[in-house]
């Protein structure tokens, strides 16, 4: 009885090792994404110049950009851990999937209302020129609102069929 | 300009405007939608206060860790994680104790004391 339960603690020993590395994995790859990307791609366009114009945001404007990035990727990044580190059709992990598609909205707005999604700069001897992709944001969160009702639709499978996904996950 | 430096630009450029095109009268009224919902959400989210959303990483990293040496997902139906089993083994261990205790009369609860001593004094009165 005893060894019984050494080798399954071994077991979820084990499981739990991976799950977590998995997280780390995971979470490593969405700080890459959602703030190490952003952060490098906005300093280079603070500084960048294309054909003697300086394409750059205000200090102040670059400044509340980045705050954003890195607000809402630090959270985007916890809950991929939270997400990524739970076992697989679990309703821990439905959940912050969820979350999680419900924070990149409010990280793809904060592109918006952070002012990133629009760039001007002059052109000496022309005028002003400016750059807007609201329009590009808003396909976007049309997208998500699909992606959402796709994640409801998960965890609403994974709480119907607890049973069945935790005898087959069992399986060994 | 940068387009006359790379055609690729311009293609990549086309691709996006004839999405945009294409999905735009559908995806954009549900992109508004969504954006009435986002801004219902954004006053809870603090600026200037970075330590907020830093505790929250930190919360949901630990969170994940220890939920995850707890219910990592492949204990058999049943199956109650060690650290349960540590405290249901203690606290069966205590309850026992405590029986054991009490059937031996070394703990009685108070009524009981006072309830033994009224007797023992009747007797004494009888006697």
């Amino acid at each position: 009885m005893s060894s019984a339960r050494d080798k399954i603690g071994g077991l979820v020993k084990k499981t739990a090792i991976k799950n977590v590395l998995r997280g780390i994995v995971f979470g490593g790859l969405y700080v890459v994404i959602t703030i190490i990307i952003p952060f490098i791609t906005f300093t280079w366009i603070q500084y960048i110049t294309i054909c003697g114009i300086e394409i750059g945001y205000t200090r102040e404007r670059y400044e509340q950009i980045i705050y954003w990035v890195a607000a809402y990727g630090l959270i985007i990044s916890g809950c991929a851990f939270f997400a990524y580190s739970s076992p697989k059709q679990s309703i821990r992990r439905g959940v912050f999937s969820l979350v999680q598609i419900l924070l990149n909205c409010l990280y793809i707005w904060s592109y918006k209302f952070s002012g990133a999604t629009e760039a001007s700069f002059t052109l000496v001897g022309w005028g002003d020129l400016s750059v807007n992709v609201t329009q590009m944001i808003l396909m976007y969160l049309g997208i998500y609102f699909l992606l959402i009702i796709l994640k409801i639709y998960d965890l609403s499978d994974f709480v119907i069929n607890r049973e069945k996904i935790r005898l087959e996950r069992r399986k060994f | 300009m940068i387009q006359q430096h790379n055609p690729y630009f311009q293609v990549i450029a086309d691709i996006i405007s004839s999405l945009i095109g294409v999905f735009q009268p559908i995806i954009s009224p549900i992109g508004n939608f969504m954006i009435a919902g986002i801004e219902v959400i954004l006053p809870f989210f603090p600026y200037g206060a970075l330590w907020v959303y830093a505790v929250i990483f930190g919360v949901l990293v630990i969170s994940g860790i220890v939920i995850n040496w707890i219910w990592s997902g492949d204990q058999p139906i049943g199956y109650k994680p060690a650290i349960f089993t540590k405290l249901k083994e203690k606290t069966t261990e205590l309850k026992e104790k405590t029986v054991g205790r009490l059937k031996k009369g070394e703990d009685k609860p108070e009524e009981e004391a006072e309830e033994v001593t009224e007797t023992a004094e009747d007797i004494t009165e009888e006697d």
